[in-house]
């Protein structure tokens, strides 16, 4: 017995509430598992366990005559098995029709019918079928066993041959035809299945694995037509796809028509040909549906292009099967078999070549829009000069013809003109679609810190005058805009060359810049204009330091050369030559180098000079690499690879202060503290923290996702900046050990990172030769704008209040938050009563109290506009006691709707005077998580959604109902109309948004993306922006004319989220969390992205 | 007659669709016939753990928790919250979260929801015995409505299986149950058929007929306990593949 706190068959961890102690989660999966179902449908084991006999061992079980040997093959519709036919002891194959709903009387019917004409095939190149029966529940059929495998295995076989180039063998094998025996093989095929066709029987999944080889290598085709038509249930109620398998079924099997004809057979056949000539099938996708879609759009390449010695003739017959147009195919499978048979015998073949002006009328047939739009193109100047002419020269004489020819010309011109709209109009959806998958192209470069990528893509979309569809342009671009620009404060621009390092001045005041063509450039942080530059320097720079007095300037290379010079003052002091690569650093009054004269093998050398006279004054041979100094120049650190340690010694005197073991060191920082190492590992994204005087204190410091090119501590030590190639720079919280800030700017590798000695500034070097100032105290833009606010949350037309519950525990009032100025507002008194909506002017709130002697409710409201808030109530007099939960309002604040339980009539009421507008009889709304009920933005139609997938719009006209039979779980959470009128947005819990034409009232469309159930919708005032919001805390932006997804603001796993809103001027998306915050997410107006032009 | 309908009413329990606990409610929409009210205060009775944990998952307290989930089987069985259901058929377990949800956003009406039904629980829910068995939960990163889902299918295997048991009257037939009932998960752990027919003193063959016997009854009694919660037979096993979800299935 296993632990009893562990499932025997998953291994999951089992709740002491499993019941009867067993796993819940495999228990379900056995209601599910084929297997289960098999076991149910035996009757061998069905019979009873004291009936039971005693059957062999490796007996599968019995059905009817047959006892079940062993499993030869399974695929999605069935299950084949050698079995043995007690009464006439012979072996046979059984094949088990798998279905997913079991077989009706009239689906059983059809399957005799149909396997009994199968059986009354009788061919050599047949395989035989013997008897159909039905077992418990389901129907079989047994057939001759033939032991040969199939065509696919010997393809399959061939491939693998040809891919260890064992050809020679490989020709000789049975499955590795040459062009005559293929032609003699595939001959026989079609004579077999010309021979079903004679009889009305169809194949209609002919492929090589169901042409069965003897011992002998004779085909055998087998699987005829049986059955089709119940396994094609399963094949699309399971995976939506067609049924036949893809690579091989003609265009209009693929298209799914459903009458088809014996040259769907015979364009199988042509694939298989195909497969042999090449080793591969005509059309062959990464996933089914493309294959599906190749095979209706594409034509195939020419077998001779594949394989270059494909016999010429051979290929066109393959073509000639292979064509899209069923008429175009050979008239029969029989007069395929004739025409290889005719090559066989050497005699020229009857099928002809393609020639160019078909294929180009073929491709023109497919594309008949782009084919309308190129003959337009064509036509036009023709059409116009013939009227030109036409009118010039006898519109005197014979006046009707000029008419007639008008007519003609306008005629042309109308078509020419349905032409350009139809092309226009294709234009513009693929423009549309760009659009969306750009943007989210975008967002995802954003998440990766590709700011570069970003930038591009959301630029292409910037709007100009000549630009195609300005409406496109919705929050979500502007949005991503704002994300673009960076959060630099300023830039040093106009270089010409990548930079690689940089460094402050100690008063500050100047920067130092080396490029990678070997300038330095010396500028005035202020002024930011260069003071003073030397180029020339050999060698790729790689570090750069003031000396601590402020007056020189130290470089060192890759190449392993330290030069130090006065870039001021043009003067150039001395040069430490070593080998590759070279480090320095000050100590004091000295400077540092070590140098490795044998890298990998040996340790580096530490050198000490006095850099002013240029002097060694001390060295340590063998120490390991030189990494960092402290600030006060009396320690080293350094580190070695073998075992990978960190050493602290004494700059003096070289002792060791302390040993950091296990620590792999590409390069480090020491805080100016002393305190801790920044440790970027052999991993270059791996970044630790080491405490020195505590080495099991260690932090791993993850988020860079390309390798880390520098680091460096804020004076105060609490910060540590990075600088990657993934084109970020990140803040770093030293004490807490995580990511403070992840800052995009440049457009390109960053290569370098130092603050100023204030610690004010951060300043980066960028590939994108730019240096970028930074603000070290940055902190991300606050999402949460407000927190203590409890749903329903209201906002005001102008997008300015927000009125929510606002409290403690049960005892909340309604509170009035001011967006702009963030200032709050208790209303007194008001703990029992619900904000409900305001007025169109914002001047007035209106909120619903608890109902009153069982059949009053009371609507207060305040008015906003005069100083001393007073609450006033009106009385509304329901019909039924029936619980009150929410009101809706539309959106001019005219009519008032309560929803209530069980109530199949909605009130209107006008909310000032409490008196009846309109009732909308045999019409309720369903509980969803939001309003279900909603008014169109001219207020003239009312939808509401009814229980429990019954959605019902009424309208001056009269109302439609339709049931969303294909909303298959739970009921619409919420439903929103677009800005426009035109259609209907709901939030489904089957995880999508469902769109619904509002005149039509049809569902014309279904937007996939969410994880979770979908709970709020809200449009952008502009209407092209729909924001969805989900379970699992997902926040979605949607461009509406593509109907796309294109942001995902927030991902699963962020705060859970119940309401979504946009503000009347776009420019701000707020979220309501369950924890009581208002999140908003804020985007430039499209001025105002103007202006940073 | 569906294939659905047939198999329900040879091989299940015998009961006619029309009479499962849901189909009841369904039917009798406004009327709230005295059947309705106990075939609905049946099914509370059997599925309230699911919502407890789902209310607690939402961040309420144990009494908290408790009061709600009490408050809110009172006012459905009290007030006619079932009339707007009886056009179209829906799953009961759908409509429960649905209507939970409303409550929670809605949750300062709690109020008015206990002085309808005047304060007296009419359910009789041992909120000691949730509270720790909702301790024992392992905490996980499940959102509400994956706790909701699960616990709900978790309260139909424990039925079924309570069933199950039951019907294995008599001490002979107990123990043999209690050997066997590993392979209702099947045969792919440690566990061998020949291990359980050497305890159990019984033929190889016979375990492995026993053991089928059992997994039939086991798959009859689930659908039938799906049964009760659904309006239509078709729905039984879209039910039971969306349960599996779940599970991360």
């Amino acid at each position: 017995m296993s632990s009893p706190n562990l499932c025997p068959v998953c291994g999951g961890a089992l709740a002491a509430s499993a019941p009867e102690g067993l796993c819940p989660k495999c228990l379900w999966a056995s209601l599910l598992s084929p297997e289960a179902e098999d076991a149910a449908d035996e009757p061998a084991l069905s019979t009873g366990a004291s009936a039971a006999p005693a059957a062999p061992e490796d007996s599968l079980g019995a059905l009817g005559d047959y006892e079940l040997l062993g499993e030869i093959a399974r695929g999605g519709m069935g299950v084949v098995y050698r079995a043995r036919q007690i009464s006439l002891q012979r072996v046979v194959a059984l094949k088990m029709i798998r279905t997913v709903r079991l077989p009706g009387e009239a689906d059983m019917k059809r399957f005799r019918a149909e396997a009994e004409a199968v059986a009354g095939l009788e061919h050599p190149n047949i395989v035989p079928i013997y008897e159909v029966g039905e077992g418990d529940v389901r129907p079989y059929f047994t057939m001759k066993l033939v032991p040969g495998g199939s065509l696919a295995d010997r393809l399959a076989h061939k491939s693998r041959c040809d891919a260890c180039r064992n050809s020679p063998t490989a020709r000789s094998d049975g499955g590795c035809a040459d062009a005559q025996r293929t032609a003699g093989f595939i001959a026989k095929v079609a004579r077999a299945v010309h021979h079903a066709h004679q009889r009305g029987i169809l194949h209609r999944d002919l492929k090589p694995s169901n042409i069965l080889l003897d011992e002998r290598d004779e085909p055998l085709v087998t699987d005829f037509g049986l059955a089709k038509d119940l396994e094609a249930d399963r094949e699309l109620t399971l995976t939506g796809a067609v049924l036949g398998t893809p690579a091989y079924i003609a265009p209009e099997q693929a298209a799914g028509s459903k009458g088809l004809t014996t040259a769907a057979d015979v364009y199988s056949l042509g694939a298989i040909l195909y497969e042999m000539l090449t080793g591969q099938p005509p059309f062959r996708a990464d996933t089914p549906l493309e294959t599906l879609r190749q095979v209706m759009e594409q034509e195939p390449l020419s077998p001779s292009s594949i394989h270059g010695q494909a016999d010429r003739d051979l290929e066109t017959v393959c073509l000639k099967c292979l064509q899209k147009d069923p008429a175009r195919r050979y008239g029969s499978a029989e007069a395929l078999a004739e025409d290889l048979e005719r090559w066989l015998r050497r005699e020229p073949i009857q099928a002809r070549r393609t020639s160019a002006w078909e294929k180009g009328l073929m491709w023109a047939r497919r594309h008949k829009a782009l084919t309308a739009f190129l003959l337009l193109a064509l036509i036009a100047p023709v059409v116009i000069i013939a009227v030109l002419l036409v009118t010039d020269q006898k519109v005197r004489q014979e006046r009707s013809a000029a008419l007639e020819s008008e007519r003609k010309a306008n005629l042309a011109a109308r078509r020419a003109k349905a032409a350009t709209k139809d092309a226009l109009e294709a234009k513009e959806r693929t423009h549309r679609t760009l659009y969306a998958a750009d943007m989210l192209l975008a967002d995802q470069a954003l998440d990766q810190g590709n700011l570069a990528l970003a930038r591009t893509l959301v630029e292409a979309y910037r709007p100009t005058e000549a630009e195609l569809s300005p409406d496109l342009i919705g929050f979500e671009w502007r949005y991503l805009w704002k994300q673009c620009q960076g959060a630099y404060l300023h830039a040093l621009e106009g270089q010409s060359n990548a930079i690689n390092c940089l460094g402050f001045s100690p008063d500050g005041k100047r920067l130092a810049s080396a490029d990678a063509d070997g300038t330095i450039r010396v500028w005035d942080v202020d002024k930011r204009t260069v003071q003073a530059s030397w180029s020339g320097l050999s060698g790729s720079l790689r570090r750069l330091r003031y000396s601590p007095d402020g007056n020189t300037l130290v470089v060192g290379s890759e190449e392993g050369t330290v030069d130090v010079l006065n870039v001021e003052e043009k003067q150039y002091l001395w040069t430490f030559r070593g080998h590759t690569p070279v480090r320095f650093l000050f100590t004091g009054n000295e400077i540092a180098v070590y140098d490795n004269p044998l890298p990998k093998t040996a340790m580096s050398n530490v050198k000490v000079f006095d850099w002013m006279r240029a002097r060694e004054t001390r060295s340590w041979p063998g120490l390991g690499d030189l990494e960092d100094v402290s600030p006060d120049g009396k320690v080293l650190v350094l580190s070695r690879a073998h075992p990978p340690v960190v050493e602290l010694r004494n700059a003096g005197t070289g002792e060791r202060l302390a040993i950091l073991t296990n620590v792999p060191c590409n390069f480090l920082a020491l805080s100016p503290d002393g305190q801790t190492i920044a440790v970027c590992g052999y991993q270059a994204r791996e970044l630790q923290l080491v405490k020195v005087h505590d080495q099991t204190s260690r932090v791993a410091l993850q988020g860079h996702t390309g390798s880390i090119n520098g680091l460096a501590f804020s004076p105060d030590s609490r910060l540590l900046v990075t600088a990657s190639t993934d084109q970020s720079m990140r803040i770093w919280d030293v004490a807490q050990g995580r990511e403070k800030a992840r800052l995009l700017g440049h457009v390109d590798a960053v290569m370098d990172v130092g603050f100023s000695p204030d610690g004010r500034v951060i300043a980066t070097a960028g590939k994108d030769r730019r240096v970028l100032f930074w603000p070290a105290d940055y902190e991300p833009p606050r999402s949460v704008i407000i927190s203590n606010v409890w749903p329903p949350l209201v906002l005001s037309p102008n997008g300015r209040i927000l009125a929510a519950r606002s409290g403690e525990g049960d005892k909340k009032n309604i509170a009035l938050c001011d967006l702009h100025t963030r200032r709050r507002l208790e209303l007194p008194e008001s703990s029992d009563l619900i904000p409900e909506f305001f007025s169109a002017d914002n001047g007035i709130l209106f909120a619903r109290g608890p109902v009153r002697s069982e059949t009053l409710v009371p609507i207060t409201r305040w008015d906003l506009a005069v100083p001393v808030l007073q609450a006033e109530t009106t009385m509304l007099r329901l019909d039924s006691t029936n619980q009150v939960y929410g009101g809706t309002a539309s959106p001019d604040g005219r009519y008032y709707a309560v929803n209530q339980v069980g109530v199949t009539t909605i009130t209107l009421w006008n909310p000032l005077t409490g008196k009846v507008e309109r009732q909308l009889e045999d019409h309720s709304v369903a509980w969803g998580l939001g309003s279900t009920l909603g008014f169109s933005p001219d207020g003239q139609k009312v939808v509401s959604l009814m229980w429990p997938n019954y959605l019902r719009l009424s309208s001056r006209s009269g109302f439609n109902n339709v049931t969303l039979t294909n909303v298959s779980r739970g009921i619409i959470n919420h439903l929103v109309f677009s800005p426009d009128g035109t259609t209907i947005a709901l939030a489904s819990p089957d995880h999508t948004i469902r769109i619904w034409d509002a005149s039509t009232f049809r569902e014309v469309g279904v937007l996939s993306g969410h994880q979770q159930s979908v709970y709020c919708l809200a449009f952008s005032p502009d209407g092209r922006t729909l924001a969805s919001c989900g379970g699992g805390g997902e926040l979605k932006l949607w461009c509406w004319p593509a109907r796309r997804e294109v942001v995902a603001l927030q991902d699963e796993g962020g705060p859970e989220l119940h309401y979504v809103a946009f503000t009347s001027d776009g420019s701000t998306l707020l979220a309501g969390t369950w924890d009581g915050c208002v999140r908003v997410w804020r985007a430039p107006s499209l001025a105002e992205i103007d202006r940073q032009r | 007659m569906s294939w659905s309908d047939q198999f329900l009413r040879t091989r299940s329990t015998g009961q006619d669709f029309a009479s499962t606990h849901w189909s009841v409610v369904l039917l009798a929409g406004q009327e709230h016939s005295p059947q309705s009210a106990a075939a609905l205060e049946k099914l509370c009775q059997a599925y309230w753990y699911p919502l407890y944990s789902f209310t607690r998952r939402q961040g309420y307290g144990p009494h908290e928790a408790a009061d709600l989930t009490q408050d809110f089987f009172s006012h459905l069985l009290a007030t006619k919250a079932l009339a707007s259901v009886n056009r179209e058929k829906g799953r009961f377990r759908s409509f429960l979260l649905a209507s939970l949800k409303n409550l929670l956003a809605n949750e300062w009406n709690r109020a008015r929801c206990q002085k309808r039904g005047g304060g007296v629980p009419l359910l009789s829910l041992d909120e000691e015995a949730a509270e720790s068995r909702y301790q024992l939960e392992p905490v996980d990163e499940l959102t509400p409505d994956r706790i909701f889902e699960r616990h709900w299918a978790e309260t139909i295997l424990s039925r079924a299986l309570d069933r199950l048991r039951q019907e294995c009257d008599g001490a002979e037939k107990t123990r043999r149950f209690d050997e066997v009932k590993m392979f209702l998960l099947g045969e792919k752990g440690n566990h061998s058929l020949a291990g359980a027919a050497a305890r159990l003193n019984l033929s190889l063959a016979a375990v492995k007929g026993l053991v089928h016997r059992l997994r039939r009854r086991f798959r009859e009694l689930i659908q039938d306990e799906i049964a009760q919660t659904v309006a239509r037979p078709e729905e039984i096993d879209q039910e039971i593949r969306d349960l599996f979800a779940a599970f991360g299935g």
